[in-house]
Order: C-alpha cells, then sequence, then structure tokens
C-alpha cells in the first residue's frame, strides 16, 4: 500500500498536511460506514504520521501489493482516486484500441 | 513421348468433394472446385462460389492476413451481389481500420431486410468511425438521431458533463441499436463520479463479446482492484492489462508488463524483473506506476518463501555488484533493498556496505539524505547490540564485546553527525557510553543532551536513571531530572516510579544528616505527582507516607510520625500490610524499646497491641529493611521482602488456624514469601493437626522439588479435603496441582533423572515462643525414591 496515495497527500507532506488528509478521509469513510476504507486510511496514516515514521517507512517498509506484477498494477489503479474522463479524442482512439483486442 | 493424360472428374464428383470441402472449412480448396463447376454450370454454382470466398475472406482476417482478404473480397465483389458482401466488408474494414469503408459497409448492412439483427455490430462500428454530423445527418432514421444522441454524450462525458450525459441518453430506449452503449456511458459517468458499486453493476450489463464490454473492462483494475483478475482467463487478463494501461496512459508498459507476468507466474522471477527493466519509466523511487511496480519487486520479494527470496535476494545483489545499472534509481532501489535484507538475517555483504552504496546514488530531496543515513546507522546499531545479547549467551571473550560495542559507538557517532537532531541516536549513544566510557564523560554527554533537547522527556528519564542506577548514586540530582521528565509528561509510569525512588532515597539521606526541611521537601516532591493508587502498595501514597512517617518518627517529630504512619495503614489495602495488622500486632511487640536488643528479638519478646503500635512495627521493620539493602535497586518488592524477612521469625504460634487457611493461598504464589508460607503452614498443622488443608500444604511447601509422585499424594489430599467438605483446602489443592502442571521446570525434571545423593542435614529453625512445642502432628510420609525416568512430555518454558 502506498499510503501517500491512499491518503491523497504528496510524499513531501508535512505531518499537519497528513493529519488533516486522514481527518478529512476518515470523516468521508467513518468506520460503521465504509470500515474497510476507513481501516486502510488508519493503516496508511500510522504509516506516515510523523517525520520518524516517514523515514521509517522510505527506508524499511517491506510491504507491497498484489502476488504478481499484474496484481500490483491492479492493486494500483484500485488505489488510484478515479481518472479523469478521456478526451473525446483519446476516447475515440482507446475504444479503437479495445476493437483490436 | 506424350504425358499420360489426367483422368478427368466427373462434374458429380466434383460437386461432392467442393461440398465436403466446403463443410470442413476448406474453404481455398472448395473455392477452386467451384469456379471450375462454375464454368460447367454458373447459375447453379455462383452462390456456392461466393460462399467459399467469403468463407475464405473470414479465414484470412482471423489468420491476420489483411492484405491478401482484401483481394479475395475485390474478387468477390465483381461476382457476386453487393448486398452479401457487407457483413464481410464490414469485419475486414474494422480490422484494417478503413474507417470510411466501415461506416459504409455498416450502413449497407443496415439497409439490408435482416439488418436489425446485426443491430450490435452496426451500433460498434458506427462508434468507432465516429462519423461527422454531416454524415450523421445522411443516416436514415432512426441511426440518424440515435447516432447524434449517442456522439454528444460521448463528446459530454469526456469533458465530465455528467448530468447533461443523462439527459441525452434518456430517449434511446432498449430496443435501439445503441442499447449497450447507453449502458456503457451511464457505467462511465458513475465511475468518474466515484460511484464505483452503480458503474460494476451497469457494466456487467453489457453483452458480453460486444466492443462496449471490452472497453468497460478498462475499469475493472480501478473499481475492483485484484478481484478483477480472479477466475479471469489468461486472455481476459491481457485484456484487463490493456485496458487498464491505456486507461493510465502507460501504453508502454503493455509488452513488457505482459512478459514479466508470465515469468512471474512461471516461477522465474528474476528473469520477471528483466523483463520489466526494459520499460524507461522502471524502476523507480517515486511514485506512479513505476513506484508501484519497483515497490513489487524491492519490497514484495519479502512475502515470497525463503528459498524464492535468498534467490531473488542473491540475484539482486549480483547486479548491484557486478552487472552496470541501469541508474541511480535502480541503485538506490537495490541498495535499500538489501540493506533491508541484510538487517533481517540475509547472509549478504555487511549493511553498512549496502547504505554506503545508498548514500553515493541517492538524489532525492525528501527524505533527506542525512536524515535517512542518520536512520541506517541508527538500524545497523541496533542490529549490532541485538548480536551482542547473543554474544553475551554464548559466552564470547569481553575483547569482542568490547569492540562490537565500539563499533556501534562508531555507527552512533555517524547517525549523529548526519543527522544531530536524531534523538534516538543520541539515547542510544549515551547509554553505551555507559558501558565504554568513564562517567564524568558519560554526565557531560547527558548535560548536553538535557540541553539540546530540553522537551524530551526521553532524555530527562535516561539521565536520571543514569545517577540512580550509578555505582554511587546521586538521589538529589536524579530526582531533579526525573521532575524534569514528570513535568514534561506527569502520567509516565517509570519516571513516577523512579522519582519516588529517588526522592526517598535522598530523603533518608537527608533526614539521617539531621537535614529535616530538606527531607521533608523530598516528599512533598513526590506528593506532586504521585496520587492515591489502587494498584501497588508499593507506588502509592500510602508508602511514601509509611516511609516518612519512619524517618520522622526516628529522626523528626515522633508525633508527625506516628500520624503519618496511622494515615498510611488505615488506608491501604495491601495484604503484607494487612498481614503485619493482624499478626505481628496481635502477638509481639516490644513495650520497651531497649535499644541493646536487636529489634528482632524485642518484637518477639513483646507483641504490638494497639494501631498506633502496629503501625510503628511496619515502619521499624521497613527502616531495618532499608538499612540492610542500601545499595539495592528501586525497592518495589519492599512490600514482600520486609514482610517476608522480618515475620518469618515471628511466624511460629503467630497465627490462629482462621488466619493460617487466609493466608496461605495467598503466600503460596508469592515466592518471596515462601519460607513464611511454609512457617504458617507448620503453625497451621499445629493449630489443626487432623486438617487436610494444611498437611497438604505443608507437603506442598515444604518438598524441594516437584516431581509426579507429588501428583498422587495431592490427589489423595483432594479426596480427604472432598469428603470432609472443606472447600478452603480443596480449592487450594486444585490450585497446586495446577501448578504442578504447568510449572515443571528443567530442574524438575532433571531431578527425575540425576544421580540419587545425600540430602543435606536439616537447619533447626529458631523457635518463635519460649512456650513447649505441642505434640507433632501427623506428617505426610515421603514419598519413595523412584528410578529415574524419562523427561515428562509437559514442559512449559517460560
Amino acid at each position: 500500500m502506498n499510503p501517500y496515495l491512499t491518503l491523497g497527500v504528496p510524499p513531501a507532506a508535512e505531518d499537519a498536511q497528513i493529519r488533516q488528509a486522514y481527518l478529512q478521509g476518515i470523516r468521508a469513510h467513518p468506520p460503521e460506514g465504509d470500515p474497510v476504507r476507513f481501516q486502510a486510511l488508519t493503516d496508511a496514516y500510522q504509516k506516515v504520521a510523523t517525520r520518524e515514521a516517514r523515514l521509517e517507512h522510505f527506508l524499511f517498509d517491506k510491504s507491497s501489493e498484489g502476488n504478481t506484477p499484474l496484481g500490483a498494477l491492479a492493486a494500483y489503479c484500485k488505489q488510484l482516486p478515479s481518472p479523469p474522463p478521456l478526451k473525446p479524442d483519446a476516447l475515440k482512439t482507446f475504444l479503437r484500441e479495445c476493437s483490436k483486442t | 513421348m506424350q504425358k499420360p493424360q489426367q483422368p478427368t472428374t466427373a462434374p458429380q464428383e466434383k460437386e461432392r468433394i467442393a461440398a465436403k470441402e466446403l463443410a470442413a472449412g476448406h474453404f481455398r480448396k472448395a473455392r477452386d472446385l467451384y469456379k471450375e463447376l462454375c464454368k460447367i454450370d454458373r447459375p447453379r454454382f455462383l452462390g456456392l462460389l461466393v460462399e467459399a470466398n467469403q468463407g475464405l475472406v473470414s479465414q484470412m482476417i482471423q489468420k491476420g492476413q489483411y492484405s491478401e482478404a482484401v483481394q479475395v473480397r475485390n474478387y468477390l465483389k465483381t461476382i457476386a451481389p453487393a448486398g452479401a458482401l457487407f457483413g464481410m466488408d464490414l469485419d475486414l474494414a474494422l480490422k484494417i481500420q478503413d474507417w470510411p469503408e466501415a461506416l459504409r459497409a455498416a450502413l449497407g448492412l443496415w439497409s439490408l431486410p435482416a439488418g436489425a439483427k446485426n443491430g450490435g455490430r452496426i451500433a460498434d462500428a458506427i462508434v468507432l468511425c465516429c462519423p461527422t454530423e454531416e454524415e450523421m445527418a445522411s443516416f436514415p432514421a432512426p441511426l440518424a438521431q440515435e447516432a447524434a444522441l449517442i456522439f454528444g454524450a460521448l463528446q459530454d462525458a469526456g469533458e465530465s458533463r455528467f448530468d447533461a450525459v443523462a439527459l441525452k441518453l434518456r430517449p434511446l430506449g432498449a430496443s435501439s441499436i445503441f442499447a449497450s452503449w447507453k449502458t456503457f456511458l451511464k457505467g462511465m459517468a458513475a465511475f468518474h463520479s466515484d460511484q464505483m458499486g452503480k458503474a460494476q453493476t451497469l457494466f456487467k450489463m453489457l453483452p458480453e463479446e460486444s466492443l462496449a464490454a471490452r472497453a468497460a473492462r478498462a475499469y475493472a483494475f480501478f473499481i475492483a482492484g485484484e478481484e478483477a483478475l480472479e477466475g479471469a482467463s489468461a486472455s481476459a487478463q491481457t485484456q484487463l492489462l490493456h485496458g487498464g494501461l491505456r486507461l493510465l496512459g502507460q501504453t508502454t508498459y503493455e509488452a513488457a508488463l505482459g512478459r514479466a507476468q508470465e515469468c512471474w507466474k512461471a516461477g522465474k522471477l528474476s528473469d520477471s524483473y528483466r523483463e520489466l527493466r526494459a520499460v524507461a519509466a522502471f524502476p523507480s523511487l517515486d511514485g506512479g506506476l513505476a513506484g508501484a511496480l519497483s515497490d513489487f519487486y524491492f519490497k514484495g520479494c519479502f512475502s515470497l518463501g525463503w528459498a524464492s527470496r535468498e534467490l531473488f535476494i542473491r540475484h539482486m545483489e549480483d547486479l548491484l555488484l557486478s552487472a552496470p545499472v541501469k541508474g541511480d534509481q535502480e541503485a538506490c532501489s537495490l541498495a535499500r533493498m538489501l540493506l533491508t535484507a541484510s538487517l533481517s538475517g540475509y547472509n549478504g555483504s555487511h549493511p553498512r556496505f549496502f547504505l554506503e552504496k545508498f548514500e553515493k546514488h541517492y538524489k532525492g530531496t525528501t527524505p533527506a539524505l542525512g536524515e535517512l543515513l542518520s536512520l541506517g546507522y541508527y538500524r545497523i546499531t541496533q542490529c549490532l547490540m541485538g548480536d551482542e545479547e547473543l554474544y553475551r549467551k554464548d559466552e564470547v571473550e569481553d575483547i569482542h564485546l568490547e569492540q562490537l560495542r565500539e563499533h556501534a559507538m562508531e555507527l552512533l557517532e555517524k547517525s549523529i553527525e548526519t543527522n544531530p537532531g536524531h534523538l534516538a541516536a543520541h539515547l542510544a549513544h549515551a547509554s553505551l557510553s555507559r558501558s565504554l566510557f568513564d562517567r564524568r564523560r558519560q554526565v557531560h554527554l547527558l548535560d548536553a543532551l538535557c540541553k539540546r533537547f530540553p522537551k524530551e522527556k526521553a532524555v530527562f528519564l535516561l539521565a536520571g536513571t543514569v545517577h540512580l542506577e550509578a555505582d554511587r548514586p546521586d538521589y538529589a540530582l536524579a530526582a531533579s531530572y526525573l521532575d524534569t521528565a514528570l513535568g514534561l509528561d506527569p502520567f509516565d509510569t517509570e519516571a513516577l516510579q523512579k522519582q519516588a525512588h529517588a526522592r526517598v532515597q535522598a530523603a533518608v539521606k537527608a533526614y539521617t544528616a539531621g537535614q529535616l526541611a530538606e527531607g521533608r521537601l523530598h516528599f512533598g516532591m513526590i506528593a506532586l505527582h504521585h496520587s492515591r493508587q489502587g494498584g501497588s502498595f508499593a507506588l502509592s501514597e500510602e508508602y511514601t507516607q509509611v516511609r516518612q512517617g519512619v524517618l520522622e518518627t526516628l529522626f523528626g517529630d515522633p508525633k508527625q510520625g506516628r500520624t503519618l504512619l496511622e494515615q498510611g495503614f488505615c488506608n491501604s489495602g495491601s495484604v503484607p500490610a494487612l498481614l503485619l495488622f493482624q499478626h505481628a500486632c496481635q502477638v509481639l511487640w516490644a513495650k520497651k524499646q531497649d535499644p541493646k536488643k536487636p529489634l528482632l528479638k524485642r518484637l518477639q519478646e513483646q507483641p504490638p497491641q494497639s494501631a498506633a503500635e502496629r503501625a510503628s512495627l511496619l515502619a521499624m521493620l521497613l527502616h531495618v529493611r532499608e538499612w540492610g539493602s542500601a545499595s539495592q535497586r528501586a525497592a518495589w518488592t519492599a512490600e514482600h521482602e520486609a514482610v517476608g524477612k522480618c515475620l518469618l521469625p515471628l511466624a511460629g504460634d503467630a497465627f490462629s488456624e482462621t488466619e493460617c487457611a487466609t493466608l496461605l493461598p495467598q503466600l503460596a504464589e508469592v515466592f518471596l514469601l515462601l519460607p513464611l508460607a511454609k512457617a504458617i503452614a507448620k503453625t497451621g498443622v499445629k493449630r489443626a493437626p487432623g486438617r487436610v488443608f494444611f498437611q497438604a500444604a505443608h507437603y506442598t511447601l515444604t518438598t524441594k522439588h516437584h516431581r509426579e509422585s507429588q501428583r498422587a499424594k495431592l490427589e489423595i489430599y483432594r479426596e480427604s479435603s472432598l469428603s470432609d467438605g472443606d472447600k478452603e483446602a480443596l480449592k487450594f489443592i486444585t490450585s497446586q496441582l495446577e501448578r504442578l502442571t504447568k510449572f515443571y521446570t528443567f530442574d524438575d525434571a532433571w531431578e527425575e533423572v540425576k544421580p540419587a545423593r545425600r540430602s543435606p542435614a536439616k537447619k533447626k529453625k529458631p523457635s518463635c515462643a519460649k512456650a513447649k512445642k505441642p505434640a507433632s502432628p501427623e506428617k505426610p510420609k515421603k514419598p519413595e525414591k523412584q528410578a529415574p525416568g524419562p523427561f515428562p512430555i509437559q514442559i512449559e518454558l517460560f
């Protein structure tokens, strides 16, 4: 899990920004309403809440998503906020690429 | 010489063979035969010739032979009616991406009577061809209006106008050929509005092999993550891969990631990494897709099985050491991974080597290099000190331990040098300096730390501890540091305990030296931070009251001392305190305080009578213990030790039967009070010789080692207690049986197998009273010596 991605903050974010993102996240996804997302946010926050934690995470973190390279791609996509819609021209190219497979 | 003439096949035979070839899908052969047959009877065989050619074209399209398919199609145009070729034209045009031709064929297909049956194909083709508004205007109704709605909705979706999408799609009914595209666009709008559940439901409604369904698969990773892969075939997974990368705009990974996936699934982990390495942006320490895939290889390897992990890490180490690395990003990623591996037990190069490699190649600014290096050196030190623990156990020579500590010190100094604000490194450095440097230097280091980190509790706690645990403790100085620590965190238990101990010790010194004001001040400082605690008596306000009461009685104001002692004991619920209330004051108290007689002898002769006397007795006992162990560490076992040592000589005849029965179960659980428990058990046997409870307690407590035979004996006692209806006895014996099972130690096992030896002569215990001893109660028989047997199965290590 990329905690920065989960919290929606850049890797250079400081304590206050990370905490704010966490609080916003758990307000939007409370444990009663969305326990999975709540837990993911809490786990992410614990990994990067302080400067020491961020250093530790950068240097010695051993966690990763996916059991295969494709699984890693899938997990990465799931973590991303939904990408912006493809523009009409890009959508046209996308659909034509899909027709080839 | 004339060639021998080939026998001519009869037309009927040719027809038969042609039909057979056509049915078997051998379109080329069937076409050639029908060509010949058309020369004989064109009207009859023309249709079949067209069919054979159509089949051939389809086959060529499937094989990707597009140019050959175009040639055959061009030939077909000369012999077949136009209407028969629209479907084939459409397939071919889509394959070769000839959009104008595809649009023409789609509209042609629509114009046929059975055109509606191909509605899905036609709709897909129109969407792919992206006709202009003028072209759409020329479409037959209702295609023109429906196509305009769909393209309008596509435009709105691309520009995030999802409300407009919903409006535009509303007129399209379920019978429209664009129904799938309506569902797709609704799903797309839901996805980009963060309504993942709705998007997933809509995408699942799409016809399986439609273009819309293939496009929708691209969203699967974003909606379901890895779950999208479950149960998917290899080709479906490939579609997911391509779709996801297209939506991410990262199509450069398509080929490499596909190959990497195949290698990984085949167990060729290093090859998998090598495939992905071909992509320019990979690996990366930064985020994004490259970062995510890098994490998979450099961190995910730690969750592999041991053999695979070792092999993979070995390969990566070779890559770092021998092969040319791809760049700084790869070198850093490798060094970081190998540093973590070496600190986790991987037997490769020294972790310091990897840290230095990381330092050489790291070009980032967040986090800062200095902080990372500081952490790295600190962790290597921790690893070394962990090794020291092992070396101690293996009894390695001191010189090796000395070298280890010096190495650790050097690393800590590097850690501090690269990040002077690294508190943990400073603390570790100060702690380690205890074993390497003289005290003065260590104190100097600690003082400097306190100035540097005035808001850090851990620094003041360490400083206080060092002064407290020195060979010649400076209690007052320790207390001042600990007061600061408590000022920063009033609820830190360790600081509370140590501060109280330091202050009490300092107070003892002050009182003894006649400095009453200073002594009282120390107790006042304790009272600032401590409160009435329901837990340990030794941490409570009552305990400090008692301690101060002792000192006031002896060196200060005896009246004040007595008041404090009474307050302390009246409020205390501690078992040892109650013990002393109940026993020592009932039986023994020195009415005449003869300073020439030892305290304990005085207590034996004259038991205390009043509450005040009882309180004073405890105070005196604690004080005796205090002088006896002035150089010991924090006295939080003071209550147990005091009671154990001081009451033991008093135990004989001091307790009634009821008191013995009440006390034994509690005392038997406390290691330090076992001698007292034995004495009380003996007293209990005297008081009630026939009672199984005391017999069992005496037997259990006086037997040196637990043996299997004891279990049998205790079972007998248990049966007796059941028949007597002695619940107290039953409860006690049951608990002893459980202990026997749970705490069978190696010593006990050794006792089973070691050679028999002579038991030492029993020492005569001092009698507690001058009165004649009553007749000895029935003693349980000693179990017979058994031949050493195998180690019992139940051994619990603790």
